[in-house]
């Protein structure tokens, strides 16, 4: 089944054309890798889907319900969750708080519920750290609940990301280079998280440059190039592919 | 050689004053930390809000801290309403151009007031009386009630930030928006909580320097580099660090009194913060992450 649908998406910076009537489709509980060189779109592709950005043209579907140029909270309620290139935490807040401030339907964003400590108020919360504990343990960051997110390395972050976007509930989730900065140790870590959290509902699109990463994890690999995707496969096809390798690999 | 005793009252009537610019520049602050821009109108919202109380106190003749109580909710609304009309279509566009239109705020705003209420300045109908003294110190009845009210407006911000919900989302959304909106968190709901709260500090402030000092169309505007001041000194977006920065700004002005002329006041702040920034330009506190 169908969960995503990009169709003809057109983003322009000026004269530049980042993405370039761009069309895919994502497939439920899938585990795709996302390549292509530096500047082929792949990031601004994340910000357009996620809401960061606005399109110039195009349409984008999630789960048959139109999200382009939609606010982020709601793309996010829709079910998508992505994580940053750059880890993004609230870095002066515990890792306990970075999970919760991610869960739908807080009561710190209405009104009155957010500044009263009702008993439901305390009732919503202690089940939201409930939920929020299981997901910690998850992602291994359970011990570091009450630490500071900033005390976390980078690999320990782009597990806190994963954490925060689990916590939303998402049907997707775009991850912008997980493994990026990781320590070599933790890179498997966070790859078995990942491929065991495929399923169950959840679809995932791992943006990476290391393609020998990729190549072990997930079932099938998109290639963009010049803001379009140019082919897609599986991780062995799409490295024989001769297109593939000028563009990206350098002809090797 | 200036007496101690002098030194010794202005400290405490720079505590005082210093109480009122730390309410006002944590206001500012606070909007700076959540929408990244600092409103030069906000001078206009503390005069604005002693005008407000001023028709309630003395036109209506409710006393004083029930005027106090009305004004505050409405400078919220009104505060919300500036930023749907002036602020919130430029979102998004580059900071200068908001910068440049709270400016434009700032100067309709002064004169609508002017038109309104005129520029003969008011005051308070209030009960209190004559000062009477503590040790070398005298303290009037109304310095006290200010310094109360400030401290206890400082004390709900805080217990807002760290005990409540709401505080939570807000310094979230202070410190990483993008984060944020990607998390599911409705930023723009937010906004008009943290505009609310501006506001109604930013009233709040402009009731204590009325009752300190006198209503008029230029107060607001008159303490605005104060709290300017006080919001860079304590390491902009930081709002703790606007509270330490108002009351250091508040004790200095008002100590730099017992040297030099009265209308040095600023000029002895701002030569101060300028050495200061040589040594540390981030402000006191580190201003990446705010509250």
């Amino acid at each position: 089944m169908t969960l995503l649908t990009v169709d003809s998406v057109t983003k322009r910076y000026g004269g530049l054309v980042a993405v370039d009537e761009c069309s895919f489709e994502i497939g439920s509980d899938s585990l795709l890798g996302l390549i292509g060189p530096n500047g082929a779109g792949k990031t601004t592709l994340f910000n357009i889907i996620t809401g960061l950005e606005d399109v110039d043209g195009g349409t984008i579907e999630i789960g048959g319900t139109r999200i382009e140029n939609e606010r982020p909270s709601r793309i996010n309620r829709e079910g998508i969750a992505r994580s940053f290139q750059t880890t993004r935490e609230w870095s002066r807040m515990t890792v306990m708080e970075n999970l919760l401030l991610a869960s739908p339907d807080q009561p710190g964003e209405s009104p009155v519920l957010g500044v009263l400590n009702t008993p439901s108020v305390r009732e919503t919360e202690a089940e939201k750290i409930e939920e929020a504990s299981e997901v910690l343990r998850l992602v291994e960051l359970y011990e570091k609940r009450n630490e500071l997110a900033s005390s976390l390395s980078v690999g320990q972050r782009k597990l806190l990301e994963i954490g925060r976007c689990l916590m939303t509930d998402p049907d997707l989730l775009l991850l912008d280079e997980p493994f990026a900065g990781v320590a070599p140790a933790l890179v498997p870590v966070i790859a078995e998280h990942l491929g065991t959290l495929q399923g169950e509902d959840l679809s995932i699109l791992i943006i990476e440059h290391n393609i020998d990463e990729l190549s072990n994890l997930v079932e099938e690999i998109l290639v963009m190039n010049n803001g379009q995707i140019m082919t897609r496969g599986a991780p062995e096809d799409v490295r024989r592919d001769r297109e593939v390798q000028e563009a990206y690999l350098g002809g090797q | 050689m200036v007496d101690a005793n002098i030194i010794l009252q202005f400290i405490v009537n720079g505590i005082v004053y210093g109480s009122i610019i730390a309410v006002g520049a944590m206001a500012l602050t606070l909007v700076f930390g959540v929408l990244e821009f600092i409103n030069f109108a906000h001078g206009e919202y503390m005069t604005l809000g002693a005008y407000l109380a001023f028709v309630f106190n003395v036109q209506f003749g409710l006393p004083i801290w029930a005027a106090f109580v009305v004004t505050l909710p409405l400078m919220a609304v009104f505060s919300v309403g500036a930023d749907r009309i002036v602020f919130k279509p430029m979102r998004g566009d580059n900071h200068v151009t908001i910068l440049i239109a709270s400016i434009g705020l700032s100067f309709v705003l002064r004169n609508v007031i002017r038109m309104v209420w005129g520029v003969r300045k008011v005051g308070f109908k209030t009960p209190f009386f004559s000062g009477y003294k503590v040790g070398p110190v005298t303290v009037t009845p109304e310095t006290i009630a200010i310094f109360l009210t400030a401290v206890a407006i400082m004390g709900l911000v805080h217990y807002l930030f760290t005990r409540t919900m709401i505080g939570r989302v807000m310094r979230a959304i202070s410190d990483n928006q993008d984060l944020a909106a990607a998390s599911g968190i409705h930023t723009e709901r937010i906004v008009i909580y943290t505009w609310a709260l501006g506001g109604a500090m930013a009233g709040a402030a402009g009731i204590l320097i009325g009752l300190q000092n006198v209503i008029g169309p230029m107060m607001g505007y008159n303490v605005l580099l104060a709290i300017f001041g006080a919001v860079v000194l304590g390491g902009i977006g930081n709002v703790y660090g606007a509270l330490v920065g108002g009351l250091l700004i508040g004790i200095l002005q008002k100590v730099s009194v017992a040297f030099l002329p009265s209308s040095y006041q600023i000029t002895i702040v701002f030569v101060v913060l300028a050495v200061f920034f040589v040594y540390k330009p981030d402000g006191l506190f580190r201003s990446t992450t705010t509250v």
